[in-house]
């Protein structure tokens, strides 16, 4: 896959474009925040995620910054990064309305995330090789 | 059954229980992903990879999601949002 940008927004935080869908759904795209701090795949606000169709799957427990333990609700969607796929669990998170990718993100995209906040410059590269290359 | 998540995690965490000590002697940081009507334990390196390993054979949940040996699956940085969370033990 080519190089993707992104972008910083208003924060200067990083966000990149995908696109979530429920399995035989037409699909709908968000700017994501990308928290190198949330292990998770994608988190999508409860209200996001119904108008998408998607249901919950599973249930599970996520460990906050202060400690706290939260019981959340997985449902399994499809997410497209550019030209590729993959599916897997969508938090729903209640009382927030922010698209987050995380950790998992990444990895299952495999993808190399440089962030230079100067330029405002975001980039996920298959391998540090493309970059160069460039 | 009604998609209730609190029920669900008390009795995947029943369920985790019974197999606690084998699986956190053997397997621990990997994902145990619990059907909540049959209590059939699908073990993988992530969730996805434990989630495929149910669909293949068809069985659909609810379940529950736990990381073996963790407090919790997953992790985030930030606060909380919501009011419905519990103090870590």
């Amino acid at each position: 896959m080519p190089t993707l940008r992104g972008s910083l927004d208003s924060s200067h935080c990083p966000t990149i474009a995908i696109a979530v869908s429920a399995s035989d759904r037409p699909s709908e795209f968000f700017d994501a925040l990308i928290d190198t701090g949330f292990t998770g795949f994608v988190q999508l606000p409860v209200r996001r995620a119904r108008e998408l169709g998607l249901t919950p799957r599973a249930a599970s427990e996520i460990e906050y910054a202060d400690g706290r333990i939260d019981t959340i609700l997985l449902s399994w969607a499809r997410v497209a990064l550019g030209i590729d796929a993959q599916e897997g669990f969508v938090h729903l998170q209640r009382g927030s309305s922010e698209v987050i990718v995380g950790v998992e993100f990444l990895r299952a995209f495999r993808k190399t995330f440089i962030l230079s906040i100067t330029p405002g410059l975001l980039l996920l590269v298959d391998s540090l090789a493309d970059l160069t290359a460039q | 059954m009604a998609f209730n998540s609190r029920e669900i995690a008390r009795v995947g965490r029943k369920v985790y229980e019974r197999h606690r000590a084998d699986l956190e002697r053997r397997h621990p940081g990997k994902y145990v992903l619990i059907d909540i009507r049959t209590e059939k334990v699908f073990l993988a390196e992530s969730p996805e990879a434990a989630f495929r390993e149910a669909a293949a054979e068809r069985i659909e949940g609810p379940f529950h999601l736990v990381r073996v040996g963790a407090r919790a699956a997953f992790r985030s940085r930030r606060l909380p949002h919501a009011d419905a969370t519990r103090l870590a033990r």
